[in-house]
């Protein structure tokens, strides 16, 4: 049976930058993926919270990275994204789906809401029956934040949605954004916004798009499109499935891929094999065969608890794989929901090179890595870090492969 | 706990792992361009809570579905989402549900509107010439009607099927060549069968009929279990002597794994874990040292799609790891989803015109790599994603055998 | 200052004072109902969700038992959409005792209860997730209800009568002169407002909260607050009605409710009858006994606990040693009228069931209207709730709906089906389901939303189901609240009404942690705290420093 240099278990963020990393480097790399990840959720966004206050505190997955590796992530990052703006020192404002505002790190560069800032007119596009949009709200909102600027909302119909919306069938983000990036579905949005470009052609200077569910950044049919235009647009974030996310998704893997990484779809890893700190090889189930897959060493990059790498029952806790010792909390939840809950520091306690560590401080296993949500210790939605520690713990275990 | 309950805790788990983040829906390729197809979400675990409460979908909104199985591919949660919408469509059918519910009368999900029937030839208008689509259905009838029944068989057929009695002196291999091999591309069955013997196999193939996948997609799911239980009667004194069944249709591999087993019947329980994907086997062998090497060197680079039903069995994509142990071979991984045909969905006349968008995307990246000289010809496993490319794309589409052929100077 | 004048106040929009509004106003009482909240939001849409045969009470309960099973098929007759005949069973499993069995069939063919045994084999083909080593297996008319589809549709029907109610109304003070009582006084929740109703006669149907009411005027009810715990698994896991054939006790009934499974209860006093938050300990203990009638409990998906507060009256004070345990105290009801104590114009229905609700605003309206000198008889028991939904409706609805929500929606809105369906019929994009999960359309939802005591989320919920099922709210809430905040406020203030719907929804959830519908709580928390950047912003500086 080979043996293969890396496998990296999950698709997400960490599991595919780790592929990527390792396969870069030459490694004989294999990814193996339940499914689309936590990706399709986000809308692409990179956030690193207060990462020298984060880093600070005792165990949280920053401690066990230098400020010199994350900005070495960070710029591994750009090379492999380029359309991704961003700065170390300074978070930017983006547009949540509901037209508020919120500072970010690292966005691709059509999400950035940087040019409202100097907007003096702003116009929504609302494509008609986009999914989970509310053209009202948000303009209402876009005329808080921005009060110097008067908002519009223009009405966006297409003839490829005709059906749809004498239907009267709302329309995913992911199906307009499909829609742009072909070539059919630029020409018409050249002829769209060239219109509403003439028909404001005196408030030029002042004058910033909002354009939900274009999904801009990663083709370069539309790259070249916005390029061309006179005007800044800007993409707000989308309530899920995100387009953005499913692209980025997509771009990750084909990258992979492309590295020569193999990616194995639909497969659930269920067990390992452990002989004394070492993991000689894991297992799944395919269609009632059992498929051995043996490798030097293994990435951990299920998830945690949403991405199902840990399993809470009613009475037990535990990570599905290799049995990997767990940081619980005695607490499990407190009162309010979106406050700090004890249960999402839920997760594996690692060294500094991520290797799972048993309750006494030892090395469990010598030839596993684990990366992102899996870690212990910390909560993307309070600490504001989600995609940092995916990226940096991620590129990390892809440089110990 | 026995099997049956053991069985009904399996669905309900499955279906209690939804989350309703919609990944699925966003992924459809149906639900991208058809507004009258609820999508898999809504089709499948959204439904299926309200099926057991006794409320039904029409089934002609469930029959939109292609049963590609991306949903499944895509799913974070691993909810058996096509199996949750074939299993509805075929309760349907076979009891007839759409003229009698339990509490209510049947209307199509997200449109039971009335003019539904109406709008469904139109919802996107034929682009291609009308008689590749004749010629597209033809192959449809042939496949449905012709090999469901009890069509004749080919000579090479005949020939391997004489061939049945087992040999203990010599490795066997049990060879399901699949409607399309056997009836449109003899010649890649033939190739297949050659690698094998190349390695040292003697193949048997029994006059099996169609594995049932075609069947399914024109509502015939009794011929289906026919064809499956009759498949796996031929099957069974091959089983029961652990003789690997090799096949090189990706649908007809899929379904031997997959839907054979709830089947019953003799063979069943073992057919799963004996069957191959052509490429998955020669990897096996490659692990094991017994795959003849010495491969002669290619300078060709190729572009290489991988059928939606391959995704679906969890074993990665051993043919591209095989292709890349051939001397100076480059393969170059299309990753541009489904093709549209998913089995013989496209062949419908009335989804033609949906299969041909539905592929659009990977077209479009074919014909551009053409041009730009990126690579020079495409590969699939699947005989039916190969017409539906080669047709969408014009550009040339093998069997990637074939480049074993080659490498083994066999071709 | 508000004022109102009737004939009759009844305080408690539970089931009982709505099924009482509706008698009096069917009788010709000019009746006002005053209800603290919404209708409904307390112990009626807070149990088990059984319409009761009448054989969980047939061995302890005789008289129960018999009001129970008379109720049953009233029911089933004047409010079949509100109702699913589903059937029950009474499973006897190994370690239950055989002689209990026996006294139960007796009893059973005593109050007329009808009890069919299965065979094993036909149970186990019927109910596959079943505990496979029963020993017998009967049949009985149990069968599902719905307490806010029967609440609202007392409601709309005592309202088609000329009955009046009122929700956020919380009375805060009886006004009594001399021994009368005439009238209340209290305020509006939304506003602060102040109002008064003055009436010739009291009712204080005000279930958990009926003694606090009483004890302002100095009379005593004894009446105990006992909080039943309940879970609610994410699908239908049986497909009738599951009971434990043994003396009654917690964690012995399974309930098919539309899409979802409920499993209760268990059994405790509690202080305040506000305290219906489910706690940890008792969902424990549920999953425990659970495995008594669904072995692999632990592998289905809890989407919610939640828990209701049982008035249960005790006859005599002598009873209230055995009142410690909750299970023992007489879940009979009892019709009081103060005039005994020395308080006129004053009379409080207490305890009960909500399969007797009927039976016992009868009762009550009897007692009112000889006191009020108006004898007419009750009509409850013959007329049909919920107006029959002509065949031409019904059609329309096929047209403009997708299947599932068709059934679900007529049975829910009524009435008001025409109304809706027109407004899809013109707009399709108002048939959008808004709520994937129980079928609930934009128009539903703006119908709701028209109405004049809707002001929250929870509101719509109760009406419509809207966050009822899988996903608890997370995507379903996030697209009602524009229409709920309209654009003349300029959608403020959507976050706390937000925030404040999730802390609701997770006061349920937080019990049951574990699972799919962690990870659900993990992507709704993703959503919120990432996405849309509600809750905690303290780690999240705009300008990272070095």
């Amino acid at each position: 049976m080979i043996v293969w240099d890396g496998i990296i278990i999950g698709g997400g963020l960490a599991g595919l930058v780790a592929g990527i990393t390792a396969a870069e480097r030459g490694k004989q790399v294999m990814l193996v993926a339940e499914g689309i990840g936590s990706l399709s959720f986000t809308s692409g966004v990179i956030d690193f919270g207060d990462f020298n206050a984060l880093r600070d505190r005792q165990d949280h997955p920053f401690s066990h990275i230098s400020e010199d590796q994350a900005l070495q992530s960070v710029s591994k990052w750009q090379e492999l994204c380029p359309f991704y703006t961003g700065s170390w020192a300074k978070g930017q404002p983006i547009l949540t789906p509901l037209g508020e505002i919120r500072p970010a790190g690292y966005v691709p560069y059509s999400l950035s809401a940087q040019p409202l800032e100097a907007a003096r007119e702003i116009v929504l596009i609302a494509p008609q029956g986009l999914k989970d949009f509310f053209p009202g709200l948000f303009a209402s909102n876009l005329a808080l934040n921005f009060p110097q600027a008067i908002v519009t909302i223009k009405p966006l119909q297409v003839d490829r949605f005709a059906q749809h919306y004498s239907l009267g069938k709302s329309i995913l983000p992911s199906d307009y954004a499909k829609y742009w990036a072909s070539v059919e579905g630029t020409d018409y949005l050249r002829e769209f916004l060239m219109g509403i470009i003439g028909e404001l052609a005196g408030m030029k200077e002042g004058l910033v798009l909002v354009f939900p569910g274009l999904s801009a950044s990663f083709e370069p049919l539309l790259r070249d499109l916005l390029k061309s235009l006179t005007v800044s647009i800007v993409e707000p974030t989308i309530f899920p499935p995100s387009p953005v996310g499913m692209n980025l998704y997509q771009f990750l893997r084909k990258k992979f891929k492309d590295l020569g990484g193999e990616f194995l779809t639909n497969g659930k890893v269920e067990a390992a094999v452990i002989e004394e700190g070492y993991c000689p090889s894991i297992s799944l189930q395919s269609h009632g065969k059992t498929l051995e897959l043996k490798a030097k060493s293994f990435v951990l990059a299920t998830g945690g608890i949403f991405g199902g790498g840990i399993q809470v029952g009613p009475r037990t806790i535990r990570e599905g794989i290799f049995d990997c010792p767990l940081f619980i909390p005695e607490q499990w939840t407190s009162d309010g929901f979106l406050g700090p809950q004890p249960y999402t520091q839920t997760g594996i306690e690692v060294d500094a090179e991520l290797h799972p560590l048993r309750s006494d401080g030892e090395i469990y296993l010598h030839n596993v890595y684990v990366c992102g949500r899996m870690l212990a210790h910390w909560d993307p939605w309070t600490d504001h870090c989600g995609g940092g520690v995916a990226l940096t713990t991620g590129h990390r275990a892809g440089t110990m492969i | 706990m026995n099997g049956k309950s053991e069985g009904a805790v399996y669905r309900a788990e499955k279906l209690d792992a939804c989350i309703k983040c919609s990944a699925c829906t966003a992924e459809c390729p149906v639900a991208r361009i058809n507004p009258l197809f609820p999508g898999p979400k809504a089709a499948g675990p959204d439904a299926e809570r309200l099926r057991l409460e006794g409320i039904y979908f029409d089934a002609k909104a469930l029959a939109l579905c292609s049963n590609c199985k991306t949903c499944e591919i895509t799913c974070p949660s691993s909810v058996n989402i096509t199996e949750l919408i074939m299993e509805a469509r075929r309760k349907a059918i076979l009891s007839g549900a759409n003229k009698k519910s339990k509490r209510y009368r049947l209307r199509a999900l997200v449109l039971g509107r009335a003019e539904y029937l109406g709008i469904l030839g139109t919802v996107l208008a034929p682009v291609t010439n009308f008689v590749l689509r004749k010629k597209a259905v033809r192959v449809l009838m042939e496949k449905a009607i012709g090999i469901g029944r009890n069509a004749p068989l080919p000579d090479y057929h005949r020939r391997f099927a004489l061939n049945t009695h087992t040999d203990a002196k010599t490795k066997q291999v049990v060879y399901f060549p699949g409607c399309y091999s056997a009836y449109n591309d003899a010649v890649t069955a033939r190739a297949v069968v050659k690698v094998l013997e190349h390695n040292g196999f003697s193949v048997l193939t029994p006059s099996f009929h169609c594995c049932g996948v075609p069947l399914q997609s024109n509502d015939q799911f009794s011929q289906a279990e026919a064809n499956a239980l009759y498949n796996l009667r031929l099957l069974v004194p091959y089983l029961e002597q652990g003789i690997p069944v090799v096949a090189s249709c990706p649908s007809c591999t899929l379904s031997l794994k997959q839907e054979y087993p709830h089947y019953g019947g003799p063979g069943a329980e073992l057919i799963a874990a004996r069957t191959y994907d052509l490429f998955e086997f020669l990897w096996h062998l490659y692990e094991n040292g017994e795959l003849r090497l010495g491969f002669r060197p290619s300078s060709q680079i190729v572009a290489y799609h991988a059928p939606c039903h391959l995704k679906a069995q969890s074993i990665g994509t051993p043919v591209v790891r095989l292709l890349r142990l051939i001397p100076g071979l480059q393969v170059k991984d299309l990753d541009s989803g489904c093709c549209g045909l998913s089995g013989s969905y496209g062949f419908k006349e009335e989804n033609y015109a949906l299969g041909m968008e539905i592929g659009k995307p990977l077209f479009g990246k074919i014909k551009s790599g053409l041009e730009k000289a990126d690579f020079s010809e495409v590969i699939t496993e699947c005989g039916t994603c190969n017409i539906q490319i080669a047709h969408g794309s014009r550009a040339k589409v093998q069997h990637p055998v074939w480049y074993f052929m080659k490498a083994y100077g066999l071709a | 200052m508000i004022e109102y004048h009737a004939e009759v106040i009844i305080i408690g929009g539970g089931a009982t004072g709505v099924g009482l509004l509706r008698d009096l106003s069917m009788r010709g009482v000019n009746a006002l109902l005053l209800e603290q909240g919404d209708l409904a939001h307390g112990t009626s849409s807070r149990f088990h969700g059984l319409l009761h045969s009448g054989a969980r009470y047939a061995v302890k309960d005789s008289l129960s038992a018999a009001e129970c099973s008379q109720e049953n098929s009233i029911l089933k007759r004047i409010a079949p959409s509100c109702i699913v005949n589903c059937g029950g069973w009474f499973v006897q499993m190994a370690e239950d005792d055989p002689a209990y069995t026996e006294k139960w069939v007796q009893k059973c063919a005593e109050a007329s209860i009808s009890v069919r045994e299965i065979s094993l084999q036909e149970a186990y083909t019927q109910e596959p997730l079943l505990r496979q080593d029963a020993l017998r297996v009967f049949e009985v008319p149990d069968a599902a209800v719905d307490g806010f589809k029967l609440v609202w549709a007392n409601a709309h029907s005592a309202t088609v009568y000329g009955g009046v109610y009122k929700s956020y109304h919380q009375v805060d003070n009886l006004v009594r002169e001399g021994n009368r009582i005439t009238g209340v006084s209290g305020r509006l929740l939304k506003t602060g407002e102040p109002f008064t109703a003055t009436s010739p006669m009291l009712v204080n149907a005000a279930g958990a909260w009926a003694p606090k009411l009483a004890s302002s005027v100095g009379v005593t009810l004894d009446v105990v607050a006992d909080k039943g715990t309940l879970l609610a698994f994410n699908h239908r896991l049986f497909q009738r009605v599951i009971n434990r054939l043994r003396p009654p006790g917690d964690g012995d009934i399974f309930v098919p409710h539309e899409s979802i499974t409920v499993f209760g209860t268990t059994s405790g006093l509690v202080d305040s009858p506000s305290d219906n938050a489910p706690a940890v300990a008792d969902v424990q203990r549920l999953m425990n006994l659970g495995e008594g009638l669904l072995p692999e409990i632990e592998r289905f998906r809890v989407i919610r606990a939640f828990a209701g507060v049982r008035p249960l009256y005790q006859e005599t004070q002598s009873d209230t040693v055995l009142a410690e345990k909750g299970r023992e105290v007489s879940r009979g009801f009892a019709l009081l009228d103060h005039e005994e104590q020395g308080i006129e114009g004053f009379v409080s229905i207490v305890g009960g069931k909500f399969t007797t609700y009927r039976l016992m605003a009868e009762r009550t309206a009897d007692l009112v209207t000889r006191k009020l000198g108006k004898l007419v008889p009750c009509r409850t028991a013959e007329e049909t709730i919920l107006p029959v939904l002509s065949s031409a409706l019904k059609e329309l609805a096929e047209k403009v709906l997708p299947c599932g929500a068709v059934s679900k929606m007529l049975e829910r809105v009524g009435a008001d089906a025409e109304n809706i369906l027109r407004k899809i019929e013109s707009d399709p994009a108002k048939g959008q389901m808004l709520c994937e999960c129980e079928m609930v359309s934009l128009a539903e939802v703006e119908r709701a939303v028209s109405d004049e005591d809707v002001h929250f989320l929870s509101d719509i919920r109760r009406k419509t189901r809207l966050g009822m099922g899988t996903c608890q709210g997370a995507f379903c809430g996030y697209r009602a609240l524009p229409l709920l905040r309209r654009e003349k406020d300029k959608y403020a203030p959507f976050r706390d009404e937000l925030q404040g719907f999730l802390d609701q929804r997770w006061k349920g959830i937080r019990p049951v942690l574990w699972g799919a519908q962690l990870r659900e709580t993990e992507l709704t928390r993703g959503i919120y705290g990432g996405l849309l950047h509600f809750g905690e912003r303290a780690n999240c500086p705009t300008d990272r420093g070095k």
